[in-house]
């Protein structure tokens, strides 16, 4: 046990050089292995053992122990089903195969812009959530019942998959940091469940004015729920980038960074470290992202690692883009050349955390052996 | 942030004025409002 606490501060003490902007012995390595993966690779069925705390311990354990990095690369999930369930959610369902999807929905229409803009949390209890969670559309007994039970289930399983995060990550050595915010870029926030994808790409057309105002109305909100009150560099608030890369640029400055920017700025006036994914690719708007301060931590998933080294990987921290799809169509030595060939462009100066484009999925056919053999090479090799 | 959904400690004691002197209470109570608009805001992420 003593062994693993000395494992876990060396593990930790790579991490906060990066964060405090310092080189660290060897370039820190984090992957995240969704709960899809991890539990048909222990053998279990993906329903049942999302339902079964008793099962948690098994699947954790078998990642934990099989893909060793410098992080836990397992961690609770945030789509538990029960709760979801109990809501009768659409916005959120388990799919045949037992994985929980998000289906395009939306639950504010047109004409309910100005009702949301002048109170949009009052918007979302009162109009919005009885559309996406059908158990809230009821009698208000049964719907305050419905939502009784689902903040009850929600935080007993998050008490269950905390304390089994912990007694894991104790066991094989991997740091703990608090858990910091986790938000959205406020017209992601918009377009996830509120108008959709599609409703939100039509309003910026449409309904200019009105998508303008619901973005500001909701940037105070992005900014509480972006702060916890443990957040600092080390514990860092989780910003998921969505709709910019599907943007034309004059829209993109118009609609959906100036608020980005501004909740940026709020997370940095409040000491929050920050840590986006920079889904898609960026390439072409990468000079906004090196407008940013903070230091902030970026994953991407697609785009030029040299020309993000060149744009951000003086002030920020890269990490991301190797490409989970290599590990099931290419041979290992491909995979272990590919990890190099990352190492070589992105970690000479420090500032870099070695990750996958994005959490793995399936850990089936020769992706395990693959992902290994990646590790093992970001481990021995990726020294300064 | 202002809501009309959302109380404050402030909005309250307006309406539990008997709160006022009780030094503990509101460590007691608006956790409570705090968690429940970080839940309903999580069903919006």
């Amino acid at each position: 046990m003593e062994n693993m606490k000395q494992l876990q501060e060396e593990r930790a003490q790579l991490f906060k050089d990066v964060y405090d902007g310092k080189i660290p012995k060897r370039v820190p390595m984090e992957i995240s292995i969704t709960w899809d993966a991890a539990i048909e690779y222990a053998g279990l069925d993906l329903k049942e053992a999302q339902y079964n705390p008793e099962m948690f311990p098994i699947f954790f354990d078998k990642v934990a122990k099989d893909f060793q990095t410098d992080k836990s690369p397992i961690a609770p999930t945030l789509r538990p089903p029960a709760f979801y369930n109990i809501l009768g959610s659409v916005g959120i369902v388990m799919s045949n195969t037992g994985s929980m999807q998000h289906p395009e929905v939306h639950s504010l229409e047109v004409d309910e812009y100005d009702e949301f803009i002048e109170d949009p949390y009052k918007c979302m209890v009162e109009t919005c959530l009885p559309r996406i969670y059908k158990a809230l559309d009821a009698s208000p007994g049964e719907a305050a019942l419905a939502l009784a039970k689902a903040f009850k289930a929600k935080n007993d399983y998050d008490a269950i998959a905390g304390k089994i995060a912990v007694e894991t990550c104790e066991k094989y050595g991997y740091p703990m940091f608090p858990r910091g915010g986790f938000t959205e870029a406020p017209m992601d926030f918009i377009a996830d469940f509120l108008r959709s994808f599609t409703g939100a790409v039509m309003d910026m057309r449409r309904n200019k004015e009105k998508l303008l105002g619901a973005i500001e109305a909701i940037t105070p909100h992005m900014k509480k729920i972006g702060i916890a009150p443990t957040s600092s560099r080390y514990a860092r608030t989780f910003i998921p980038l969505h709709m910019a890369p599907f943007m034309r640029e004059k829209q993109f400055a118009e609609f959906w960074w100036p608020s980005f920017k501004e909740l940026m700025d709020h997370l940095r006036d409040n000491d929050a470290g920050v840590r986006i994914f920079v889904e898609g690719d960026w390439m072409d708007k990468i000079d906004y992202l090196a407008t940013l301060d903070n230091r902030v931590e970026m994953q991407f998933e697609f785009g030029d690692p040299k020309l993000a080294k060149e744009k951000v990987g003086k002030d920020h921290i890269i990490s991301g883009f190797f490409p989970i799809t290599m590990l099931q169509t290419n041979t290992k030595q491909e995979c272990v050349d590919k990890a190099r060939e990352l190492i070589d462009t992105l970690a000479p100066g420090g500032g870099y955390i070695f990750n996958t484009d994005k959490s793995l999925y399936s850990l089936e056919g020769p992706i395990a052996e693959n992902l290994q053999a990646v590790l093992e090479v970001v481990r021995t090799e990726a020294v300064y | 942030m202002k809501s009309e959904y959302f109380k404050t400690w402030e909005d309250y004691v307006e309406t539990h004025p008997e709160l006022n002197d009780i030094e503990s209470a509101e460590a007691g109570i608006q956790p409570y409002e705090e968690e429940m608009y970080a839940f309903i805001m999580k069903l919006f992420l």
